[in-house]
């Protein structure tokens, strides 16, 4: 993977993070719900978390390096080819659509997945 | 402890949705056509071929790990027309189900509270489910689980109980099969006792690891269907050694027989706390998981805009539920007022024996996908096995239209009618997309 798809892919999660938290429907979206959401991009092994807490999206962290928390119960794991959750993360891919199309999973609890699905009409607005 | 926990949640997803009321009114209909020995045989053989077919959904799942499995299936081994035929099917048959399912259940309300209204209750259950998932409330995981080990062990208690009490039915009684005639009817035997396992492929979206997908999920649904075939032979053998064959085969509700038989009246309220478990385990999640469907559809333009619609309350597809649920409540009042509940029966096992066989072939089709190692599941059965599996299935489901020479009129209509829906559907969409490319690539020109 060159450093320049790298910084093109972080670049498109860090304009997500804005994104979610300038948008007042998306914090009322996820009110108790407090999430890792970890990015496992197939071609490229490399794996992002991004956190919320507290209605807030703190950060985009690289965490390829870091095994530890796939097993927790409050992480939301997308795993799909890079380009596939960058154009989920620019909008330009509806994560429905993706999950039909059998190039993204999605491993969590049934009400994440709509929640996640939620997220992504309200910030881009899709439908 | 946290991977065990898991399995018991999968293992109680499969075999809960597989487990619901309308399946003793599919085990009457077997007493109403063979003799015990050949319905367990039915059943045994029935469990083994869902086993196989199993093992060809955790290959899927393996490849396409929480996809909507019918659609991305479908989609990626014949193309979008074919899925979304495969869909609408398996739609028709959600919604022809929930028809059986509510009136059978208005059926054991009845025998609990006599004077009770059919129409009243099957109306209120249908409110219930679909505002309980428009209010996007969902079984908590444990209760979840407690529930489904509460349907079955109230059925194995019983079926134990009945088989080990002193006997009032003999066991071997068939009163107009003999061998020859039930060996003939063996393959639609199959098909109707292939209706008693529906809904165990329903937990392949649910895997809440990567890792599951390697072993946990396709394991789960041998289990579960292991789990069924015990159930319900047993329940055969119990019922078989207590109640006439006869009135099993003449009853909606075998179950209630049994139980009054073995329990007095309190018999009748616990098949109805039965039915109610069975309720929370099969008709929800199959409202909840349909309507998911209605709304996949929706969102990739086979189906009007509308028809996507989720509450970003309550995170539920909104249109979906409410489309499902008036269906369902259109499908039960035609039920019951037709008593139409074995031609349903027949009906949903023909389709669901044609959507099986379809992916046994999607398996063959995708075979050697690519798929990471550490969620890689194999499907150990030979290629020309699975290849006769998909072709038996389908002399299996047409056969079993005709098992009841009673509702074989009824079962035939209602096939044609709702393969003829199914194709409908399928043209739509298929124009809807067109004219949404049409319209993309003039906005870009």
């Amino acid at each position: 993977m060159s450093t320049q798809t790298l910084h093109a892919y972080v670049g498109v999660l860090e304009d997500f993070k804005e994104r979610f938290n300038a948008n007042p429907r998306a914090k009322k979206l996820v009110v108790g719900w407090n999430r890792m959401i970890l990015l496992e991009a197939l071609d490229t092994q490399s794996r992002h978390t991004l956190t919320i807490c507290d209605e807030i999206l703190s950060e985009v962290r690289d965490a390829t390096d870091d095994k530890s928390s796939v097993d927790a119960d409050e992480v939301v794991h997308l795993q799909a080819e890079q380009q596939v959750l960058r154009e989920i993360f620019s909008g330009k891919y509806n994560p429905a659509t993706a999950l039909t199309d059998g190039v993204l999973a999605v491993f969590s609890k049934e009400r994440d997945k709509v929640k996640l699905e939620a997220l992504a009409m309200v910030i881009w607005r899709l439908g | 402890m946290n991977r065990t926990r898991d399995l018991i949640f999968y293992v109680s997803v499969g075999a809960g949705m597989a487990l619901a009321t309308s399946v003793f009114t599919m085990i009457g209909g077997l007493f109403a056509v063979a003799g015990t020995t050949w319905i367990v045989l039915s059943i045994v053989l029935a469990g083994l071929s869902c086993a196989a077919i199993a093992l060809s959904i955790g290959e899927l799942a393996s490849m396409y790990p929480s996809a909507p499995g019918i659609r991305t299936y479908f989609k990626a081994a014949f193309g979008s027309g074919p899925s979304l035929l495969a869909v609408y099917l398996y739609l028709t048959f959600a919604v022809i189900v929930a028809g059986l399912e509510s009136f059978v259940f208005s059926s054991v309300v009845r025998m609990a509270v006599p004077g009770m209204s059919s129409v009243v209750t099957v109306l209120l259950l249908l409110l219930t489910v679909v505002v309980t998932n428009l209010a996007g409330f969902q079984l908590p995981r444990g209760l979840q689980i407690g529930s489904t080990v509460g349907a079955f062990l109230l059925v194995l208690v019983a079926s134990a109980w009945g088989v080990l009490n002193s006997t009032t039915a003999p066991l071997s009684q068939t009163p107009t099969m003999n061998a020859q005639d039930s060996l003939a009817k063996l393959p639609s035997l199959i098909g109707m006792s292939i209706f008693l396992f529906t809904g165990f492929e329903w937990v392949t979206p649910l895997g809440l690891r990567p890792a599951a997908y390697r072993r946990q999920i396709p394991g789960s649904m041998l289990i579960g269907l292991f789990v069924l075939a015990v159930t319900y032979a047993g329940f055969v053998l119990g019922a078989a050694n207590q109640v006439a064959p006869q009135r099993l085969a003449n009853s909606i509700a075998p179950q209630v027989l049994l139980f009054r038989q073995l329990y007095g009246q309190a018999g009748v309220y616990a098949a109805l706390a039965l039915s109610i478990l069975a309720i929370f385990s099969t008709f929800n999640a199959g409202i909840l998981g349909g309507s998911q469907l209605i709304y996949l559809l929706g969102r990739d333009g086979s189906l009007p805009e509308w028809c996507g619609t989720l509450s970003l309350r309550a995170a539920t597809p909104t249109s979906g539920i409410i489309i499902l649920g008036g269906l369902a409540t259109v499908s039960s009042i035609l039920v019951l007022t037709f008593e139409l509940q074995i031609a349903a029966a027949l009906i949903g096992a023909t389709i669901m024996c044609g959507v099986y066989s379809g992916f046994v072939l999607c398996g063959l089709k995708l075979k050697g996908g690519r798929v990471p190692p550490s969620q890689k599941f194999a499907n150990p059965i030979p290629r020309l096995l699975q290849a006769l599996l998909a072709v038996a299935l389908l002399i299996v489901g047409y056969q079993t239209l005709f098992s009841e020479p009673a509702a074989v009129h009824a079962a035939i209509v209602g096939l044609i009618g709702v393969i003829a829906v199914a194709m409908l559907l399928t043209f739509y969409s298929n124009s809807l997309r067109q004219r949404a490319a049409r319209q993309a690539l003039g906005s870009l020109e």
